[in-house]
């Protein structure tokens, strides 16, 4: 990976990769390889997850309630485990969202005051 | 379940199907098929590792968490060696302390006896009212043995300090005489040779010890013969290392020191018809299983009744006034040290407490610096719980560093205590850190890693987390309700720290009044030695030859060069007083006095100011005696002593002189009545204590009078050699046992809250350095922000000082036996420990006041 590459990209936040995953599920089922693309699409490409770091990920929120699995057959007619956002999860899902733009909000305002103190 | 398993055990193919995919895509976007297949597992990272942590999921997620909180712990007290150091040596110092006294109380109070089934031990004994003396005496032991039911052996001892001589080296050792059934209540074996039985006679078996020191630990010594208060006596065993009688000082009667020596205690005929109410003897007794201590108290209690009865004449009188105890040995053993343990015990909490309240406050002040990173965390994701959990686990993590750094601590103030002080508390050789200690030392660490660990918590409400944020880690406005709990902690630590000063003060004016005496009284300058006179050539009937040698004492002492003067003063008994004529009082309720035999130089010696009449000669024409001032005062009241006559034995003795009182033998009691008698009119006298007063330290001049005495018949060696001082000193070693420990934990708890003192108001002082600014823009002076800063130290100070007062007065009530001549609310103490406490915390308050002052208004205010 070159530099300008790695410069430009962002490494997750603890705990943010939960969020986008049920982001992306949100929109229907789907099966990891299929979830790992729809966020770097997403991003832009500047969120570059490892995508094997998705499955514990997905482990986790299975194990919580949120996401249920189910098997069926991906768009090339194999066998996959297809991941569905479950009741609890949506709720989740919309507390997660709320709690992040409250977050976002505040360090804006940081880096806001941040940059006036910075120039006076 | 079900589930759990089914995806741990499809991830691989999962994964294979995931990296497929990406392949395919990759191909598709014109690679190669090995470059594409690359290309997949770089993005997805190691698919072993990937089913590995994805496994971990399902498997222990609280330890992994545990593992993960546990590392950031510790990497932010790497990034903070100061604070991290800080609140380990605390916590160090705390927990220290606490696991030294838990390792005593454990070790006295809740080990078991050294022996095979120890709740079944039992200590039994006939405690005369009239004497207040406790013990049993032989022919009694004999018919309880032969009549009760309740137990499975009875032994009985008594106890002697006896000449062993040895070829031509003869030296005093501890004898414990006693019956053979002991060594099976003891289950004790022998470590060489035997044990003795029944039929055995004229035998002495040696504890380890004496074995080692005396003997040189030759294992040829068995069988050997050696004279015993002039008995030939044969070595037939030797206990093991790892055994311990149980006498304490208390009941150690006739030995001086720790029990070095067993020989066989029979139970003659003769004894049995001679020694009714001799109290002399020692029983313990093993119970039967299944037989409760209840039982056999009313058992024995109706033997004794029983045994009272059938007595003739005087001493049917005797017997009416004893009554029967049955204790378990323990309690007999240790039941006097439980109190000031557990005062010592608490206490100890005490100091933990306020170290852990100043730990509080080193959190509470991190918290507040790291109030946003917190936010953050809490924002992305972490719940509330987490949080709570990685405070926990910071506490831990510190808690349990300070724990194992205060194990090591207590290890060292346990070796330190035996050193010092090894008699104080009986059992105390027996401290050992173990399992007890350990577990005690893990609960406390992690109970104080709790309550420390989640003092931040506090400060830390909902709420609060957002408004941190907002103000962008700048805690300016959120100070407040920090500042109030750091404050109230503080004011708690001063009121702990109040309540052990105040203990303390009052066992230092104790101590103060013990040593209270006349100048004249220097036991610094008389040394003390004790010749018992023992075998067949100083038997009672022998008084003459005993004179003879005492005199012959005294004379050749006294001209020792260096010696001022010499003199005998030992107690012989206590007991009821004995006057002339019609008794004073109903039976019973005689004032005890205690009878002092002395020669003439004794005035001399110990420096005792005749108050009235006159002192004693050595050819006194009739026999006269002297009594102290509070003899005079209780027996005789505003009646003149002078001339009164007193029944001592069987001889009436007039009394000639009133002297001073004196505390000679013990501090910590008050002056008792004290009859001091000629030798020369004692009928019975073989105990000679000699003082020998000497111009400086008397420890020069002992070793000279020694030989001296030891030369006048080489198989009555002196022994028991110490100084009156010393001898004092020992005979409040229980106290100055509690003094010590008590004054440490007061020490440490004033230095801790001194610390959490100048901690708040240091926070205090840098929360306000704006305000401060501005009052000082707006023309305050320095003296004045000085002033204010004092002010806001002393307030919390004086309510932490009130509180802590009011507390003590409650709570010194429960040390009111660990005092002396002090009642327990003594207002001077009070007075003086709750002023030396707020000048600390005034002295505390002053850095911090000085650096209010030197603020810099402009600084102060461009830095907002």
């Amino acid at each position: 990976m070159s530099t300008r590459e790695a410069a430009d990209r962002i490494e997750l936040l603890q705990g943010t990769l939960d969020l986008l995953i049920l982001r992306t599920l949100q929109t229907g089922p789907a099966h990891g390889h299929a979830i790992a693309k729809t966020i770097e699409r997403n991003s832009e490409e500047i969120l570059q997850i490892e995508q094997g770091s998705l499955y514990p990920a997905l482990h986790r929120l299975i194990k919580r309630g949120w996401i249920s699995v189910e098997e069926g057959i991906s768009e090339n007619n194999r066998r996959a485990k297809f991941y569905r956002l479950t009741p609890r999860g949506r709720k989740q899902l919309l507390a997660e969202i709320s709690k992040w733009e409250k977050l976002a909000r505040a360090v804006a305002g940081i880096l806001g005051a941040g940059t006036q103190e910075a120039k006076s | 379940m079900r589930l759990r398993r089914r995806m741990e055990k499809d991830i691989e193919s999962d994964i294979r199907e995931h990296i497929e995919m990406m392949t395919r895509d990759n191909i598709e976007r014109g690679m190669s098929p090995a470059e594409a297949r690359n290309a997949a597992i770089r993005k997805f990272g190691s698919p072993l590792r990937v089913a590995e942590e994805t496994k971990d999921v399902w498997r222990w997620i609280w330890a992994d968490r545990l593992l993960q909180d546990t590392r950031y712990a510790l990497r932010g007290l790497r990034r903070n060696p100061v604070f991290a150091s800080v609140a380990i040596l605390t916590l160090a110092l705390g927990i220290g302390m606490n696991t030294a006294v838990f390792s005593v109380v454990s070790a006295v109070l809740i080990k078991p006896l050294p022996y095979a089934e120890p709740d079944r031990i039992v200590w039994l004994a006939t405690y005369n009212q009239r004497f207040h003396f406790e013990a049993a005496s032989a022919p009694d032991f004999a018919d309880w043995r032969d009549q009760s039911k309740s137990f499975e052996e009875m032994a009985a001892y008594v106890t002697v300090d006896s000449t062993v001589q040895d070829g031509d080296q003869s030296a005093k050792h501890s004898f414990v005489s006693i019956t053979p059934e002991f060594w099976r209540i003891s289950c004790a074996h022998a470590a060489l040779g035997r044990l003795f039985e029944a039929n055995d006679r004229n035998v002495v078996v040696l504890t380890w010890r004496m074995f080692e020191r005396r003997f040189g630990a030759d294992p040829r010594l068995l069988g050997r013969a050696v004279t015993v208060d002039g008995r030939q006596t044969r070595i037939i065993g030797v206990l093991p290392k790892d055994f311990r009688f149980l006498a304490t000082s208390e009941i150690a009667g006739g030995m001086s020191g720790e029990a070095e020596a067993f020989t066989p205690f029979v139970i003659t005929p003769d004894l049995r018809d001679r020694s009714r109410g001799m109290l002399v003897t020692f029983v313990v007794a093993k119970l039967k299983p299944g037989i409760s201590i209840e039982h056999a108290r009313a058992e024995m209690q109706a033997i004794q009744t029983r045994i009272g009865a059938q007595i003739p004449g005087m001493m049917r009188e005797f017997y009416r006034a004893s009554e029967m105890r049955v204790l378990p040995l323990r309690e007999r053993l240790v039941g006097g040290s439980r109190q000031g343990l557990l005062i010592l015990l608490a206490a100890v909490v005490f100091v933990l407490l306020i170290a852990c309240a100043n730990l509080g406050n080193l959190l509470l002040a991190r918290a507040s610096a790291r109030q946003s990173e917190i936010a953050i965390r809490a924002a992305i994701g972490a719940g509330r719980n987490r949080l709570l959990r990685q405070f926990i686990v910071e506490g831990l993590t510190l808690a349990l560093a300070g724990g194992a750094l205060g194990l090591a601590l207590a290890r060292g103030a346990d070796a330190l205590l035996l050193r010092v002080n090894p008699s104080a508390v009986p059992r105390l050789g027996e401290v050992a850190i173990d399992w007890r200690v350990l577990a005690f030392t893990l609960v406390v660490s992690a109970l104080a890693g709790i309550i420390f660990g989640l003092a931040p918590i506090v400060s830390l409400s909902a709420g609060s987390l957002y408004s941190s944020l907002k103000e962008g880690g700048r805690s300016s406005s959120s100070a407040p309700a920090g500042l109030q709990l750091r404050s109230l902690l503080v004011a708690g630590e001063l009121a702990l720290a109040m309540v052990l000063l105040a203990g303390a003060g009052l066992m230092v004016k104790s101590f103060v009044r013990m040593y209270a005496h006349p100048a004249t009284f220097q036991p610094e300058k008389i040394g003390l030695m004790k010749v018992f006179l023992s075998g067949p050539a100083y038997r009672d009937s022998q008084r003459a030859v005993a004179m003879a040698y005492t005199r012959r004492l005294l004379d050749e002492a006294g001209r020792v060069p260096g010696v001022d003067a010499v003199a005998l003063g030992g107690v012989v008994s206590s007991g009821p007083v004995n006057l002339d004529g019609p008794p004073r009082w109903p039976r019973g309720q005689e004032p005890q006095v205690i009878e002092r035999v002395v020669s003439s130089g004794y005035a001399r010696v110990v420096g005792i100011p005749l108050l009235r009449g006159r002192w004693i000669t050595d050819d006194e024409p009739s026999q006269a005696v002297v009594v102290n001032e509070t003899f005079a005062r209780r027996v005789f009241g505003h009646e003149d002593p002078l001339g009164k006559r007193i029944r001592s034995r069987d001889t009436l003795e007039s009394i000639v002189g009133v002297v001073g009182d004196l505390k000679t033998s013990r501090l910590d009691a008050g002056p008792d009545p004290e009859i001091l008698i000629p030798f020369q009119y004692t009928p019975t006298f073989r105990r000679l204590e000699i003082l020998v007063k000497t111009p400086g330290s008397p420890m020069a001049v002992i070793p000279e009078v020694r030989r001296v005495v030891g030369r006048l018949d080489p198989s009555q060696p002196p022994y028991g050699v110490m100084t009156l001082e010393s001898a004092l000193s020992d005979s409040i070693a229980p106290r100055r046992f509690n003094l010590l420990l008590l004054g440490t934990f007061a020490a440490s708890a004033v230095l801790l809250s001194l610390i959490g003192v100048y901690g708040v108001m240091s926070y205090a002082v840098t929360q306000r350095t704006r305000e401060i600014g501005v009052r000082m823009a707006l023309g305050a002076r320095r003296v004045e922000v000085a002033r204010m800063v004092l002010r806001q130290g002393m307030s919390v100070a004086s309510a932490g000082i009130a509180v802590g007062t009011a507390a003590a007065l409650v709570l010194t009530r429960l040390m009111a036996s660990l005092l002396y001549d002090v009642t327990p609310t003594d207002p001077s103490t009070f007075a003086a420990v709750a002023l030396g406490l707020a000048i600390t915390a005034l002295g505390a308050s002053w850095i911090p006041a000085l650096k209010a002052a030197g603020v810099d208004p402009l600084l102060a205010l461009r830095h907002e």
